[in-house]
Parts: C-alpha cells; sequence; structure tokens
C-alpha cells in the first residue's frame, strides 16, 4: 500500500563565498518538480537580520515555513524540514562567514559552500576557485590562503558558477538573485563605484541595490551593508 | 416606582409582591437614557441608524462604530451599555455561525431573534447575574424576505415593521408610523430615518451628534453595509433643511 | 478487476491484480512495486486509509488516504483587467465519468476593494470541507469588518490561509488531496496563485495544476510572452491580453486537455476576476474534430 510522501524535490541551487571582510550568498529563481518549471521566480536567499543572510534549499513549502519559523526562533527535530541551508553574513570579529547546515541540524563553518540540485556541480568548481584544489604553486609564490579573494572576483565565480550550472542542470535556471554582506566601515566603492561597474571582470546585466537595514540600531559608518545583485540566468 | 427600596429589587430572582422584577426593569431604563436607534423594515431591504452623542472632541470622527453584523445579511444595533450590545453580538455571531455549520444554509432572522433573546431572558433567571442593559433591534434580509425585531432586556422579542429604541423613541416611533411602510424602498428609508433622527435630537440638551447608518438593500446584494458616505451625507443635509423649513412654518 | 462482494478482503495473485482499465481512483502515489501501470493493492478494492502507520501496535493511526471523487486540472491567467481560472464541470470516480455538472471555481470574499476566486482540483470530499473552512473565516471576518477599519481580506490573505492550513494538514499526515489556483484582484492589482496537497506554492502569472501543468502551461506561457514582447517593442500598447484574447487562449488550453486528458469533459467555465467583482460564466463546450482518429488503429475499423 503506497504511503503518502510528504516531501518534494523542488530544484535549483545556492552558493555562499566568505571573503576577508564580506560575504556573497546566492540562490537561482526557478521551482521545479520533475521535468516541470513551477515558476521562474520564487525566493530561495533571504535576509534575516542586518548582517545574515539565509538561503534556503530542497522542498519548497518546507523551505518557505521554515525561514517563517527561524524568523521567531523555533526548533524542530523529530519531523525533519526538508531543507539544506546556507547561512551567509559577518562575524562578530568582523569577517565574512558562511555556515553550511544539513536538514537534521548539523552545521559547519566554511569559507564557500554549494548546495542543492546542482551541488555537484557547483562544489568542485568553489573547491578549485576558493580552496585552490589541484592547484600547483609556481616556484617562490605567495602560497595560497582561502578566503581573502576581492569582492568582484567572488562576484563573477558565482555569476560563472550558476551560469554553467544553468547550462548542465535543467532544474537550474531563470534568474540569479544575490546578497552581499558588507562588514561595517568596508567601502563599497568595488560594487557601487562607476570604475568598478566597467570593469572586465564585472558580470553582464547585473542591477545591483542597496537594502534597507533589517532593524538593529547601528551609529552611522558603523553599520553593516547589504547590497541585493540580480541577472536573468537562461530560461531554457 | 413605588415599590423602590422595599428590598425587592436586589436580585433578579426575587419577584416583588406585585409580581415583578426590578432588576428587569432598571435595566430597561439604562437603554431608556441611551442615545437613539432606529430600525426600519423596507420593500427591498432595511435601514438601521443610531444617534451617536459626541463624548469628546478629541474622539476621531466616524470612529468608534455601533451597528454591527451578526452575518451577512443580519445587522444589529442596540441603546444601552455598550459593552452589552458587543457582547450580545458576539453571541449572535455564534450562533448564526453554529447554525451555518450545522444546516449548510444561512439562519432566518426568526431563528436567531430567538436564540438571542433565550440567551438574553437566561440573565433575568438567576441571582447570579445581571440583566442586560441595553434593547437591541435587529434586522435583516433572510429567505422569507426583510424581517425587524425588538428585543428587550427581560429577553421578550417582537417583530415590527419599523421600531426605535433608546432616548426619544416615543416622539421616533410616531414619526416612524406616520410613514407609508408597505410601499417604502431602503432609498426613501434612508431619508427619512435621517430625517427622524435630526429631528428627535435636540442638540441643546444632548450636545452635537454623529449619525451612523447601515443597510440591506438591492445595491449591497444582500450584504449588510454601511450606507455609502455621499448618500449619508445627502441625506442628512435633505434632514436638516426639512427641519428648517418646518420651523419657518410654525 | 473483481468487483464482486465474495472478493473483498481476498489476496489476490499478481495476475488478479492487473487493473488493465485502471479501475480505481487515480493516485500520486503508487508504491513503486506497483508501478507500471500496475494499480491495486493487496485488498483488491481501494484501501480505507487510516492504516497504522507506526509498527508494533502503538495505537498510532495515520491518515494516509487517496482520492476517490476527484476533478482534473485547472488553469489559471493575468490579464490586463484581472485574473482568469478554467475548470472543467466533471469529478470522476476513477475511470468513471460519475458527476457532470461540477462547478470547481468558487467566488470568495469580493468587496469594495478586492476580489478573490478559487479553482479546485483533486479529491471533491476534501474541497468541500475547505470551501466550508474558507466561508466560515471569510463570513467571520466579514462580519468584523463592519466595526473600525478592520481590514478586508484581499486575494494574497486568503491566499495565505489555504497555505498554511494545506501544509498544516500535510505535516500531520493527513493531507487535503487537492491542488488549487486562487486568483484576484486587490486595489488594481493581480494576484494569482498556487497551493497543493504538500503545501506547495508558487506565483506566476499563467499557472495550470496536474495535467494542465504539461499540456497547457506552455501554450499559456507562449500566448502571455508573446503578448509581452509585443508589449515592450512597442507594437501594441501594454503588455497584458485583452479579455477576448484570453478567454480564446483558456478556452484553447481546455480543448487541448479535453482531447489529451482522459478524466477531462467538453463542459467547462472561466471565472473572470476584476476589480467589479467576479464573473462564472455558463458551461460551454469546444468544437471538436475526431475524423483524424479514424485512421488510427485501435479506434477505426482496422484490425492490426
Amino acid at each position: 500500500m503506497s504511503r503518502f510522501n510528504p516531501y518534494e524535490e523542488n530544484g535549483g541551487s545556492i552558493l555562499a563565498i566568505a571573503g576577508q571582510d564580506f560575504s556573497v550568498i546566492a540562490g537561482d529563481t526557478r521551482q521545479s518538480l520533475n521535468y516541470s518549471i513551477q515558476t521562474r521566480y520564487a525566493q530561495k536567499v533571504f535576509p534575516l537580520t542586518s548582517s545574515a543572510v539565509l538561503a534556503v534549499n530542497g522542498f519548497a513549502a518546507d523551505g518557505k515555513n521554515f525561514v517563517k519559523r527561524v524568523k521567531q526562533r523555533l526548533e524542530r527535530r523529530m519531523f525533519p524540514f526538508y531543507v539544506y541551508n546556507i547561512l551567509a553574513g559577518i562575524e562578530e570579529d568582523g569577517t565574512g562567514a558562511v555556515y553550511s547546515f544539513d536538514p537534521v541540524g548539523s552545521y559547519e563553518r566554511e569559507a564557500c559552500r554549494g548546495a542543492g540540485a546542482a551541488q555537484s556541480l557547483l562544489q568542485p568548481f568553489l573547491d578549485n576557485q576558493i580552496y585552490f584544489k589541484n592547484q600547483t604553486l609556481a616556484p617562490g609564490a605567495e602560497p595560497f590562503v582561502p578566503g581573502r579573494l576581492p569582492l568582484s572576483t567572488v562576484l563573477s565565480l558565482v555569476v560563472d558558477a550558476f551560469s554553467s550550472a544553468t547550462e548542465r542542470h535543467i532544474e537550474v535556471g531563470d534568474g540569479l538573485e544575490m546578497y552581499v554582506v558588507m562588514a561595517p566601515g568596508r567601502s563599497a566603492d568595488d560594487l557601487t563605484a562607476e570604475e568598478a561597474q566597467q570593469a572586465k571582470e564585472w558580470p553582464s546585466e547585473l542591477t545591483v541595490e542597496e537594502m534597507e537595514s533589517l532593524g538593529d540600531e547601528q551609529e552611522e559608518g558603523k553599520a553593516f551593508r547589504v547590497f541585493r545583485l540580480s541577472r536573468p540566468l537562461k530560461r531554457d | 416606582m413605588s415599590s423602590i427600596g422595599t428590598g425587592y429589587d436586589l436580585s433578579v430572582s426575587t419577584y416583588s409582591p406585585d409580581g415583578r422584577l426590578f432588576q428587569v426593569e432598571y435595566a430597561a431604563k439604562a437603554a431608556e437614557n441611551a442615545g437613539l436607534s432606529i430600525g426600519l423594515k423596507c420593500t427591498d431591504g432595511i435601514v438601521l441608524a443610531v444617534e451617536k452623542i459626541v463624548q469628546s472632541k478629541l474622539l476621531v470622527k466616524g470612529a468608534n462604530r455601533r451597528i454591527m453584523s451578526l452575518d451577512n445579511h443580519v445587522g444589529m444595533v442596540s441603546s444601552g451599555l455598550l459593552a452589552d450590545g458587543r457582547h450580545l453580538a458576539k453571541r449572535g455571531r455564534e450562533e448564526a455561525q453554529s447554525y451555518r455549520d450545522q444546516y449548510g444554509a444561512p439562519m432566518t432572522l426568526k431563528a436567531l431573534i430567538e436564540r438571542v433573546a433565550m440567551y438574553e431572558h437566561a440573565y433575568t433567571c438567576y441571582g447570579s447575574v445581571r440583566p442586560f442593559g441595553i434593547s437591541t433591534i435587529m434586522a435583516g434580509v433572510d429567505k422569507t424576505g426583510p424581517q425587524l425585531y425588538v428585543v428587550e432586556p427581560s429577553g421578550s422579542y417582537y417583530g415590527y415593521r419599523a421600531s426605535a429604541v433608546g432616548k426619544g423613541k416615543q416622539l421616533a416611533k410616531t414619526e416612524l408610523e406616520k410613514l407609508d411602510l408597505s410601499t417604502i424602498t431602503v432609498k426613501q428609508g434612508v431619508m427619512e430615518v435621517a430625517r427622524i433622527a435630526h429631528l428627535v435630537h435636540d442638540d441643546n440638551k444632548e450636545g452635537n451628534f454623529e449619525l451612523e447608518m447601515t443597510w440591506i438593500g438591492p445595491e449591497t446584494k444582500g450584504f449588510h453595509e454601511h450606507v455609502p458616505s455621499q448618500l449619508l451625507q445627502e441625506a442628512e443635509e435633505a434632514a436638516k433643511r426639512a427641519l428648517e423649513e418646518a420651523m419657518e412654518e410654525d | 478487476m473483481n468487483h464482486h462482494p465474495g472478493a473483498w478482503g481476498q489476496t489476490l495473485t499478481p495476475h488478479q491484480r492487473f487493473d488493465a482499465y485502471s479501475s480505481s481512483a487515480p493516485s500520486r502515489y503508487q508504491p513503486s512495486s506497483a508501478g507500471s501501470g500496475v494499480v491495486g493493492n493487496d485488498h483488491g478494492m481501494y484501501d480505507a486509509g487510516n492504516e497504522a502507520v507506526m509498527a508494533g501496535g502503538t495505537g498510532v493511526v495515520g491518515h494516509t488516504q487517496q482520492p476517490l471523487v476527484t476533478g482534473t486540472s485547472v488553469l489559471g491567467l493575468v490579464f490586463d483587467g484581472g485574473v482568469m481560472l478554467a475548470a472543467d464541470n466533471l469529478a470522476s470516480y476513477g475511470s468513471l465519468a460519475r458527476f457532470r455538472d461540477i462547478q470547481r471555481l468558487i467566488p470568495l470574499e469580493s468587496s469594495k476593494h478586492s476580489s478573490s476566486c478559487l479553482a479546485v482540483g483533486g479529491d471533491m470530499s476534501d474541497f468541500q470541507y475547505l470551501q466550508k473552512q474558507l466561508e466560515t473565516m471569510i463570513t467571520n471576518e466579514r462580519t468584523q469588518a463592519l466595526g473600525d477599519d478592520h481590514p478586508s481580506l484581499g486575494p494574497r490573505q486568503i491566499y495565505e490561509y489555504l497555505s498554511n492550513l494545506m501544509y498544516a494538514r500535510r505535516s500531520k499526515m493527513d493531507p487535503l488531496w487537492n491542488a488549487m489556483l486562487l486568483g484576484g484582484v486587490k486595489d488594481g492589482e493581480s494576484f494569482l496563485g498556487y497551493v497543493d496537497l504538500l503545501g506547495t506554492t508558487y506565483t506566476s502569472p499563467t499557472l495550470a495544476s496536474g495535467f494542465g501543468s504539461h499540456m497547457a502551461q506552455p501554450l499559456l506561457r507562449e500566448a502571455y510572452e508573446s503578448r509581452q514582447a509585443q508589449g515592450k517593442s512597442g507594437e501594441r500598447e501594454g503588455e497584458l491580453m485583452s479579455r477576448d484574447e484570453a478567454v480564446a487562449v483558456l478556452e484553447d488550453c481546455m480543448k487541448v486537455l479535453y482531447y489529451r486528458d482522459a478524466r477531462s469533459m467538453n463542459k467547462y467555465q472561466i471565472a473572470t476576476i476584476t476589480a467589479s467583482g467576479v464573473d462564472i460564466s455558463a458551461s460551454k463546450s469546444n468544437e471538436t474534430e475526431w475524423k483524424f482518429a479514424e485512421g488510427l488503429r485501435g479506434y477505426g475499423p482496422q484490425k492490426q
């Protein structure tokens, strides 16, 4: 006899990368079921506080309700939410942080993490580009240290990761939504200045808007800053 | 009230030697001295109105609504203790909803008024409770057409073509009797009710008032709704004009 | 399948269990072992549900069920004056076209500020239960709304309530077996959303449930996007379809579904939700052409 299956896989992918004094977190906006695209815009990345942004991937209904309940600070273990979470933001010491979680709650701080339908495409790419895996140091060169890439490089990595995943995975596409969280006092010129956006590395069709601070009172000049970046992905 | 102070007015569970329940009569007094409510049954619907004495200039105009809905098709207004009115409305809503749940159809006014009146009546039977200090007009349009009832604090109720409760109800009723109630429409009803409310009200004695009016008619598709503010304004202006003309004639 | 009462409760051989005409009610959740067209269970009858979920006689009762009387897909489309929904008039009992005059579009709250309407597919008894829940909630809110500026329910509020209800039921492992579209207009803004038995929700300017998500959604998207492109290029004013265009697209979709969906019927209604209220059309049907089928093996007179 068939048993009601309370879960579904709604595709899509999320990813986050930590920098020295910023972090970037992103997700595509497609929601699908098997071969059907349910909608081309469903949010997967949610700003939670002034310094933390959460990305949720897996069973969409659980994802929505998970975010709703995180905002109410509730806990649940016996009937797990079928969701993979990535939390990105700024730590108390001012460094960019990425935490990844599995559905039952075990978590880890990392320099980067990809999750969701295209995890197997995203993660090896990040391992190579962020952790410098399988790269050999030129004789006499500075040693590789993960988590020190400039923002512009991280942005183009995220865009490349998602455009590539879109090409190779049917459940990824439609749109890319990214959030950048910046430590207090950090200049945003490398994101908002005209020259930065004219640079060769700057991804095409990228729109940038600054988010309103999420509530916490912050002194002028010492505030966290959050930016929302979006860009179309292929829709096929 | 010749028997006042004879000891028979302390409990609702004790009759006086001449067979009266003084607490119930005192409750009726609370209703009689409060702002006037008017209800009118028309050929195509019903009209409810209440005279709200402006208690303070700090109150927002149009706020603190007094006429309530019990269901989509039933309105209610009462004169007397406001909180008692709200409590009764809550009970009325529960009755109407439970009827819908059980029978899958809207409750008729006759059935609803019976339940609400029985509820009020229960408060005249026990020494531990106090009767409702309100007279209530309940009106609506059900499958049998427009209906209007009045419930007293005693729990007795009567059906009317039109009625008024609260301060000045006698004068208002006399005016209502002059109307041709077998042909009147809600549109005409709104004008007449506004005129009567303004006629009965005495600015010098009671201060300013706001007129709140609701209806069920062809325009509301069977729902109990506020009379559109523009129509209400027209009705009030016409009422004031009519009063001035009558004054000049005198 | 043997429906004789004497056969009830008997264990069937795999051969007896094979149901060529799929006469038991369709389910989205067939066991993997009974895949590939084999529909049925160990009793040779509909499973009554209420099987004990946890082993060891803990007394914990599960509510897992199957839909019995079902409606098929529903469609939704945003146009320039609001939203349209479409659903046929059939409620099937398995493969039997059991009830042929069922309205699956229900108008909900409509006031000066907003209008909403629900289109329902899936189990019809769950739908009737849901309808009652919604109407109770809406009546309740409306009676309160006569007081001081109590906010009235718009389509987004009704959708949120519906989503929460569906998700709560799936989390109790006792789902309401439906897939629904809610369409509405509030303060001139159109809303169209989907919610199903898993509590899965999404919004989009074109939506379709069930079979329609495969057959009609591509047609709806194509029509919607080409009209949008015409607007963007300046060829035509505005980016949304007119009322007549929207009706034409929906009629076309209902025809395609009638040709291909064996649980559909050529009798359907369209709800038009605008700022001025919800208008539900009389039942209509499409001209169909079956001559081509004469040449098909299995339909026409040909043998082999």
